[in-house]
């Protein structure tokens, strides 16, 4: 097979993942699969005794030997089934870590690429419904060790009632035999080969009607809509939505039961049809002599499992073979480059926090996206300053921060930090430099203390100090368990749910811990009351203190508290300057956003 | 859990399959048939065979016999298939039925039925069900249908062994009964124990969660906190696996046990029939048969203690959605009271005395408190307030979404419950915080309907609520649908246009009483302001109420409620409560500070 065959690399993926794994497989399908053998040579000897001489010894000998080996093979299966579980589960859980792991390391440009994120959500969907991807592989790959194994077994029974056979002539009736199997044989195979890809067809377009119909319905968010549900009477729209799924379904569904029992008609005549033939050929050879009665079922047994290895043989192919791109697909998550990382430069440590940034000519396109969200954007950023950005909403106020972070980096020009393009830095080191508050900022369903420090080693005394600056002491004096109190119930169901104000307090305290040189809001007090918001205001050149902090607000009356204001418009940069220097030019842009709001407070 | 008793719990899974698809029942009946007939044949057929071949019978008769048999066979293995395949067709049916039915129970319930944690612990439960793949009120159809046939194997090759030895039953259900206690000895540990693995798992799966969830992105990057995460995760699949080792050593020594029972049961079968055979009772096709009948026996006796268990388990599973079906309503579902008429508007509405807290609290924390509030016909109300002292509680007990622990609320006279709950909904507009859109049409989701759409008012609406120029620019206009990524042509909004697009829709329905809350939040500067200058055009002959918490707004207003720790502090005009210096007075010049301070230095 061919090196870059999708189904050996994942193979290969998993298999370094859990190096033992294969092998295990291997052990418990011999064990497995050893059982009927086993029993079906034994009993034959059993009841060839009992058609023949009946001699006592002879049959308490076997009855010994089947009901031992049959205890001694199910202690060393159940054994060798439970380190295989183990070796399963630990499987599972390396690879959902590793998972875990290309995610997070990820571009951030490539998370918000809307077909990574289809990519990413095609796996997990494809993956949930019928396991297509890399649960499938292995499951196929299991039964193909399974059916190999089967057939090896089956082969020596098959040696010996040839030679049987053959020794007691008729050679033309087994090549009789011999070509009506192949005949039969061959037609199944060729058939359900061929109308395995019909299913295929048909199950692939089940999967992908749950898939729609998965995604619908979790568009619709029934938990949280209540209000609108009730007051706008949507619950008919949103039950016609889900009626129109549900009709997807049971069309798909419907398709797939008639066509499945149509196509299975013929395999199951044909499998009737062989079974008769190979009862028949056996129980000839049986009345002249050739073996004992008792092995009747012995041989038929064999042959029954051997025709039965080859079909499956080539389902499991086939399965595999429709299965492909869903591995393909798994695969080319895994595949996507890391661009990031490839800076190496240290971000030299300046006491003083005297950095300096410069966006030269900075132009950005969003990937997919035609349009420019930011355009030949230069701007220089002094040391210490306090930046404002105002801008009406879609004006890329929240792109600049984005490239500024190097969450993106510019479709063209460049961002220098102290004369260096941000790119040569190694981008954990930069990514330290910043300490962000967004928009749609998150936190976790961990405690206080973690979602400020953003890790398992909370300075306490540093949290509470970060939690006190942004406002929150009240509240933490209310909390169960003070800064140790888990926040909502996803991850610990003693968790507590706070206020979109409180949460926002939080996010504000974690940028605070981290201590960075710059600190960046972007809209920290949209969620806030007046009280809370002038709060934050007044000590906002405490909260600050010695960084570079930039702000991003609607609310203009807070960007008087920055040395230097950026009006952005459609992507430029049409006004810079104090707030006194700008609102002077009653022409401009900042004159028109600061009247807006300012005119109601002024008389 | 109070609907708890397995036969009327079955009794209801059976009535609803029969409701909701009465077919299952054509093709579920003749497959239990099937399932003994096919085993038993199997086992039967050699040993005819075998006395044919011993008692040297011709080569044509073997040929008849077995062409008679495989004959036979094909015909029921292809009618069992048939009826396979028709109820595979008609699988989830009744689980998407379930799903629909819990979706719009949820969707009609009383609004309290969906935040308090009792009613959503009741509806989680029901709904997790139904989405698991195994919905028990339709799965149990299968259990039953298993624990019919294990009882007609049971009588079947009961017979038949009982014919050879009567000992060989007896000990068959000796071994029986062993098997199902260690059964139990090891489900009792699973239940003993499950919480605190189902915790574990808990935490694993939101840990793992992140490979998903991508707007968690930006503040894992920033903050650096993969390694903890990933460290995290490894912990707790490692104390995942601790459990795992657990209980799979219990299900070894099962396994153990198990086979020495087999070792026993078949030592003293393979005895019996032995015995049989040299006493010349029975020959070597007597022999495979009734050996083959033994085991067959053990299996059907360890079916019966399976899905006993499994019909029990499910049993508690149909009474998660009897209970939530059943769940207690406070406002009235049935016939209401007429709506006020055309003369009759713009409506009033009248606080009496009303206080609330929420179910979850522990106890005695009210939102609201003793408030006392009549708002005229016509009226423009303003409530504000520090975040947390109950304006959005106040105004989700108007609309009908919350009923008062105390006191009463009053629309034009008549009290909240005199009306029928839908019809009353249909008297408000209003705009919330939260934003949620639909997987439709801008014009469907303007006029929550997909038949009968006013598209000329749809657009007047989005041209008030300041959305025009955004939809004209879009290719489908107000065809265009919704929420990218759930179709491949649904488009995205940023979060000021969803909010306008809010406002749309309140506008479409033009109810009698409009409620804004904080509907400005997203907005710039410019588009704010545009609003306020609309307003009174937006709310001309209506009742209306604007939560706000920027005070510029409430100038509009006829009338300003403060409102603090769920009371109301202060109530009157702006320049009434502005010459009264209280909090309003204090909070308004606070929020004006930075902007006056302008004003001096120019």
């Amino acid at each position: 097979m061919h090196k870059d065959n999708p189904n050996i690399r994942a193979l290969k993926l998993l298999h370094s993942l859990c190096p033992s794994y294969f092998p295990l497989m291997a052990a418990k399908s011999f064990f497995d699969k050893l059982s009927p053998y086993f029993n079906l040579y034994l009993s034959a000897e059993l009841v060839n005794e009992i058609a023949g001489a009946k001699d006592k010894t002879k049959l308490l000998t076997l009855v010994l030997i089947t009901v031992l080996g049959n205890f001694v093979i199910a202690v060393l299966g159940g054994l060798l089934n439970r380190i295989f579980a183990h070796k399963e589960i630990r499987l599972y859980q390396r690879e959902a870590a590793f998972n875990n792991k290309k995610t997070l390391t990820l571009d951030y440009s490539d998370l918000e690429n809307p077909e990574i994120r289809q990519l990413r959500r095609q796996i997990t969907e494809s993956a949930r419904i019928d396991y297509h991807g890399q649960q499938l592989l292995l499951m196929s790959v299991g039964r193909l060790i399974n059916i190999t194994i089967s057939a090896i077994l089956a082969l020596f029974l098959g040696v010996e009632m040839f030679v049987l056979m053959f020794s007691s002539g008729f050679s033309w009736f087994i090549i009789v035999l011999a070509v009506a199997l192949a005949a039969l044989v061959s037609f199944n195979v060729w058939y359900s080969f061929k109308s395995k890809d019909k299913i295929g067809r048909v199950s692939r377009n089940v999967s992908q009607t749950m898939i729609d119909e998965n995604r619908i319905d979790e568009a619709i968010d029934c938990y949280n809509m209540g209000k609108d549900v009730r007051l706008y009477r949507q619950d008919k729209l949103i039950m016609n939505i889900k009626n129109y799924a549900f009709d997807l379904h049971k069309k798909a569904f419907r398709t797939m039961g008639s066509k499945r029992f149509v196509i299975g008609i013929p395999l199951t005549i044909t499998e009737m049809v062989l079974k008769a033939i190979i009862y028949v050929f056996v129980c000839a050879y049986s009345l002249v002599g050739a073996f004992g009665v008792g092995s009747i079922i012995k041989y038929v047994g064999f042959i029954e499992t051997l025709t039965g290895c080859i079909t499956s043989y080539f389902s499991v192919f086939a399965d595999i073979k429709y299965n492909t791109p869903f591995v393909k697909d798994y695969l080319a998550y895994f595949d996507i480059p890391q661009k990031m990382y490839q800076g190496s430069s240290r971000v030299e440590k300046c006491l003083d926090n005297e950095y300096y940034i410069e966006f030269k000519n900075v132009s950005f396109k969003y990937p997919g996206s035609d349009s420019y969200a930011l355009e030949h954007v230069n701007f220089k950023f002094k040391i210490g300053e306090r930046l404002a950005i105002v801008g009406m909403n879609g004006s890329g106020k929240t792109t600049f921060i984005k490239l500024l972070c190097r969450l993106y980096d510019p479709t063209e020009g460049e961002i220098l930090l102290n004369g260096v393009n941000i790119k040569k830095y190694d981008y954990n080191e930069y990514l330290a430099v910043f300490s962000v508050v967004f928009q749609d900022y998150k936190l976790f369903s961990f405690s206080i203390a973690e979602n400020v420090a953003a890790g398992s080693r909370p300075d306490k005394g540093n949290v509470i100090e970060a939690l006190e600056k942004s406002g929150f002491t009240q509240r933490l004096s209310e909390m169960p368990e003070g800064i140790s109190t888990c926040l909502y119930k996803d991850f610990d169901c003693s968790g507590v749910e706070i206020s979109g104000g409180e949460a926002q307090k939080i996010a504000i305290a974690r940028a605070l811990y981290k201590d960075s040189p710059f600190i960046i809001l972007d809209e920290p007090t949209a969620a806030l009351d007046p009280i809370a918001e002038y709060e934050i205001y007044s000590r906002f050149n405490d909260i600050v203190g010695d960084k570079n902090a930039i702000y991003i607000s609607h609310r203009l009356a807070s960007c008087r508290f920055c040395d230097r204001i950026a009006v952005f418009d459609h992507g430029r940069v049409i006004q810079t300057g104090s707030h006194n220097e700008l609102v002077a030019d009653k022409s401009g842009k900042y004159f028109e956003l600061w009247h807006a709001q300012a005119q109601y407070y002024n008389n | 859990m109070t609907n708890n008793h397995i036969l009327p719990n079955v009794h209801y899974a059976l009535k609803n399959i029969w409701k909701w698809d009465k077919k299952f029942y054509w093709f579920f009946i003749p497959t239990i048939p099937f399932a003994v007939i096919l085993p038993l044949a199997a086992a039967y057929f050699p040993k005819v065979l075998i006395d044919s071949v011993g008692s040297d019978k011709s080569l044509q008769s073997i040929i008849l016999i077995v062409g008679i048999y495989f004959a036979a066979l094909l015909m029921v293995t292809l009618m069992d298939q048939y009826c396979t395949s028709r109820l595979s067709m008609r699988q989830y049916n009744i689980t998407l039925h379930y799903q629909n039915a819990i979706s719009e129970k949820h969707m009609r319930t009383d609004f309290s039925n969906t935040d308090n944690p009792d009613a959503i612990n009741k509806y989680e439960y029901a709904m997790s069900d139904a989405c698991s793949g195994q919905c028990a009120p339709e799965f149990v159809l299968q259990s039953l249908s298993r624990l019919l046939i294990s009882l007609l194997g049971i009588f079947t090759y009961g017979a038949a062994i009982s014919i050879v030895s009567p000992w060989i039953l007896i000990a068959l259900f000796v071994s029986a009964l062993v098997t199902y206690l260690i059964a139990r000895w090891q489900r009792n540990y699973v239940e003993k124990n499950k919480e605190k693995w189902v915790e574990i798992d808990r935490k694993i799966g939101y840990l793992q969660g992140f490979s998903q969830k991508f707007d968690y992105a930006k503040d894992i990057r920033i903050y650096g906190m993969f390694d903890w995460l990933s460290e995290m995760l490894l912990r707790f699949q490692n104390d995942r696996f601790a459990w795992n080792k657990k209980v799979s050593a219990r299900g070894l020594i099962g396994t153990i046990i198990n086979a020495l029972l087999a070792l026993l049961r078949n030592g003293l079968a393979y005895a019996i029939l032995i015995v049989m055979v040299l006493n010349d009772e029975i020959g070597a096709g007597d022999f495979v048969f009734y050996f083959g009948m033994i085991t067959g026996f053990s299996a059907w006796l360890n079916g019966i203690g399976n899905t006993a268990n499994d019909i029990a388990h499910k049993s508690v599973k149909i009474g998660y959605y009897r209970d939530y079906f059943n769940i207690e309503e406070k406002f009235n579902h049935g016939k209401g009271c007429a709506l006020p008429k055309q003369e009759d508007l713009p409506v009033s509405v009248e606080l009496k005395c009303v206080s609330f807290s929420y179910p979850s609290e522990d106890g005695e924390k009210y939102a609201v408190k003793s408030v006392d509030l009549k708002i005229k016909k016509g009226e423009k109300l303003a409530i504000v307030g520090e975040n947390g002292a109950g304006k959005t509680t106040l105004v989700k007990l108007m609309c009908g979404f919350y009923y008062p622990s105390e006191g009463e609320i009053k629309l034009n006279g008549h009290a909240v419950t005199d009306y029928n709950i839908e019809e009353y909904y249909s008297l408000f507009s209003a705009v919330f915080q939260d934003i949620y859109l639909l997987p439709v049409s801008i014009a469907e989701f303007v006029s929550s309907s997909d038949a009968e759409i006013d598209r000329y008012k749809v657009l007047k609406c989005i041209g008030q609520a300041g959305l025009g120029e955004k939809i004209a620019s879009l290719e489908r206009g107000i065809d265009s649908r919704l929420m990218k990524g759930v179709f491949d042509d649904s488009i995205d909004m940023s979060g000021g246009e969803k909010q306008k697009l809010m406002l749309a829709r309140a506008l479409y329905k033009d109810a009698p009483v409009i409620i804004l809350d904080e509907p400005t939040a997203a907005l710039d500067p410019i588009a704010e302001n545009e609003l306020y200058l609309k307003y009174n055009e937006l709310t001309a002959h209506k009742t209306s109420v604007y939560i706000s918490h920027r005070l510029a707004s409430t100038r509009f207003c006829d009338r300003i409620v403060f409102l603090e720790n769920g009371e109301i502090a202060e109530i009157g005009s702006h320049d009434e409560l502005m010459a009264l210096g209280g909090k309003y007075a204090k909070m308004y010049e606070l929020q004006s500070h930075y902007y006056k301070e302008e004003a001096k230095d120019a």
